[in-house]
């Protein structure tokens, strides 16, 4: 049948704090979203190469960060398949670590991400952009790439404590260019048999400027087994209760990100 | 192989590919005829397919993931280096040409080609391993058939005319087993885009197109070991070793040089294919650009075969481009036209079976998309037509092919 033109959504993981769930969240949702026959790329910007990791591959682009940002259509050229159908991955790179000097030589530093991603759109359904944990200029640049923030919250006090600054941020539930980027947030690591976790959940989804997507995903050995399986849990323990969280996150911000109409 | 063509076991080579590759690689049955070479990551970079030919060797298609190009060249490297043989083998059917040879002589050397390619896909496709071997043998007849048209006149016509109803007659028993091959691919990718409240509607469909596959298949497999098909092989390899030889009855372009001849026969296809096309309008019917395509296959095979070894690359590759863009909307054009042809005639089977009322009503619909797609692939033939037409293409064709 005809390919109907394409519309590529752009989601990015990201939090200001480390160690929440990110990489975790964009390596499974690029997986499901790939499973379900999406061509599917996803974006390794931090240094410390994750979810490059995760796929097994090299952090290596030739060339460093700056040689990507600087050559239009020269992403393409380090994109990697990774070892399932449809989900390609463009690997970290040490030299991300500068990616905000790199930026800082063009003239819009924070449309440079969008531009970058301007000529692989017609190849993806979605691209997933995992981000390094900081406010810089590579999270400003993310923010005006990006559809769509996803943004993991551990429902700890000092952790929503960086959401509600996240919120400062974008306040009217929008950041980016135009204010166009749409926020959505997920628990992650949630451990629903401590009081103090249910009691942050409730708190958060009270509040009514972003919006809290409603699965959770849970703390679990599995996801922690991610390291060691170099998989995505929802490849290697497809009945965990991490994977169906998963899978329930994704068909609910996929329903969030359907074009209308 | 044995005469009759016996199965070749698909006993594979794992152990073989596994030590050819053990420093870098490591090397894991992915069922079938499939190993899955992982590096030192124990990531990915290449699946191979192994194929069983004649004479109990293997030659191994390589299928490289994305960014792993250097791997899959090294790969392939170490393969060579260990005896195997990779898909060029199989798929590439070019050889070597000189533009101021006998045409005859070199004539010969592509159809010798063409033929061993053919015999190599013979026992895949006997044995349904894959449906690429039938595929790859079809298309070496295909392209045979085309090389005894356009180069008839190598031949006298006593010589000619028995070997090309032969070669008709043998591509015309792997039609039907083809179609379904493709037809049931085609089906799951269909079914994959149905929504899904319809999907559960068209299962009823696919028992049935296995059921005629496989007598399909039956036919075309005692066709290709039965008597005639041994016979036709017979004679067309002596009609070829006569040619080798240069003990066949030499036809008027026998003597020529193969690049005038080839040079001709593009010139002349070319040009037929833009007067064709010129004469078609979106409502002209599907025959008039399903026949456009098969001239279109016509000058493809030419190009390949003869084009691209007598000729400046600069000058053949651009038109070998501008023809695959023509030749894509005009397939899917047909294909479509095919697919509605293949529902319909279902849809007649489908009434007296279980669940064959559902099954019509979303043959119905999944009909309505597939004619949106034909007239859709009509709206962009003008533009493809016009590229691969081009003056400047038909001036840069006419000097270049002399």
């Amino acid at each position: 049948m005809a390919t109907p033109k394409r519309t590529t959504r752009v989601i990015a993981t990201y939090n200001i704090k480390g160690g929440v769930g990110k990489t975790s969240a964009a390596v499974n949702l690029a997986h499901l979203a790939a499973r379900d026959g999406h061509p599917t790329l996803l974006w390794d910007l931090d240094p410390q190469a994750a979810s490059t990791y995760l796929f097994r591959v090299r952090p290596k682009v030739k060339g460093g960060g700056r040689g990507l940002l600087r050559k239009r259509g020269q992403a393409a050229a380090h994109i990697k398949a990774t070892d399932h159908d449809r989900l390609e991955l463009l690997p970290a790179d040490f030299s991300y670590r500068h990616l905000d000097l790199a930026l800082d030589q063009f003239k819009r530093p924070a449309a440079r991400l969008r531009k970058v991603l301007a000529p692989l759109r017609g190849d993806y359904d979605y691209i997933f952009l995992d981000c390094p944990p900081s406010i810089s200029l590579v999270s400003e640049a993310v923010f005006e790439a990006a559809d769509a923030l996803l943004v993991p919250v551990i429902p700890a006090t000092l952790s929503s404590r960086a959401y509600e600054q996240l919120e400062e941020l974008a306040r009217g539930g929008h950041v980016g260019r135009h204010g166009t980027t749409a926020i959505f947030a997920f628990f992650s690591m949630a451990d629903v048999t401590r009081p103090l976790h249910l009691k942050v959940m409730e708190r958060l989804r009270r509040i009514d400027d972003v919006t809290v997507l409603g699965a959770a995903i849970p703390v679990s050995d599995e996801v922690e087994l991610m390291g060691e399986e170099r998989n995505p849990v929802t490849v290697f323990a497809p009945a965990s209760a991490a994977a169906v969280a998963y899978a329930a996150l994704w068909s609910e911000l996929q329903r969030r990100l359907a074009p209308e109409g | 192989m044995t005469a009759r063509g016996d199965l070749v076991t698909f006993d594979w080579p794992l152990d073989a590919v596994r030590s050819a590759l053990a420093d870098r690689y490591s090397a894991i049955s992915s069922g079938g005829a499939g190993i899955a070479l992982r590096d030192e990551l124990d990531k990915l970079v290449c699946r191979v397919t192994v194929r069983a030919v004649p004479g109990d060797s293997f030659w191994l298609a390589l299928e490289p993931l994305r960014g792993y190009g250097d791997d899959a060249e090294r790969i392939r490297q170490r393969l060579l280096a260990a005896g195997f043989q990779t898909e060029e083998a199989w798929k590439s059917a070019r050889v070597a040409l000189d533009p101021s040879e006998r045409a005859d002589v070199a004539v010969a050397r592509v159809l010798r080609r063409l033929l061993e390619i053919q015999d190599a896909n013979l026992p895949g496709s006997l044995a349904d391993a894959d449906v690429e071997f039938l595929h790859d043998y079809r298309v070496a007849i295909r392209r045979a058939r085309s090389v005894l048209r356009e180069m008839r006149g190598v031949f006298v016509p006593d010589e000619l005319e028995p070997v090309r109803a032969d070669l008709k007659w043998l591509q015309d028993r792997t039609s039907a087993t083809r179609d379904l091959d493709v037809y049931l691919e085609e089906f799951h990718a269909l079914r994959a885009r149905a929504p899904l409240t319809m999907r559960a509607s068209l299962e009823p469909i696919e028992p049935l197109l296995r059921e005629r596959r496989a007598r399909a298949r039956a036919e075309m497999e005692r066709a290709l070991i039965g008597d005639r098909a041994l016979a036709l092989r017979a004679r067309w390899g002596e009609l070829l070793g006569r040619l080798e030889r240069s003990e066949h009855t030499p036809g008027p372009d026998a003597a020529r040089p193969v690049g005038a001849l080839a040079g001709e026969r593009i010139r002349r296809v070319h040009r037929r294919m833009v007067r064709m096309g010129r004469a078609i309008t979106p409502a002209s019917p599907p025959a008039e650009y399903h026949e456009l395509r098969k001239r279109g296959k016509e000058l493809r095979y030419l190009l390949e075969l003869f084009g691209e070894p007598l000729f400046d690359p600069a000058v053949v590759r651009p038109l070998v481009r501008a023809l695959k863009g023509l030749q894509d909307v005009l397939g899917l054009h047909q294909d479509r036209e095919v697919q509605i042809e293949m529902l319909r005639d279902l849809g007649q089977e489908l009434v007296g079976r279980p669940g064959g009322a559902d099954a019509l009503m979303a043959i119905g619909s999944l009909i309505d998309r597939l004619e949106a797609d034909a007239v859709e692939a009509r709206g962009r033939f003008a533009a493809s037509f016009a590229e691969f037409a081009s003056e400047a293409q038909g001036k840069l064709v006419a000097q270049a092919f002399r």
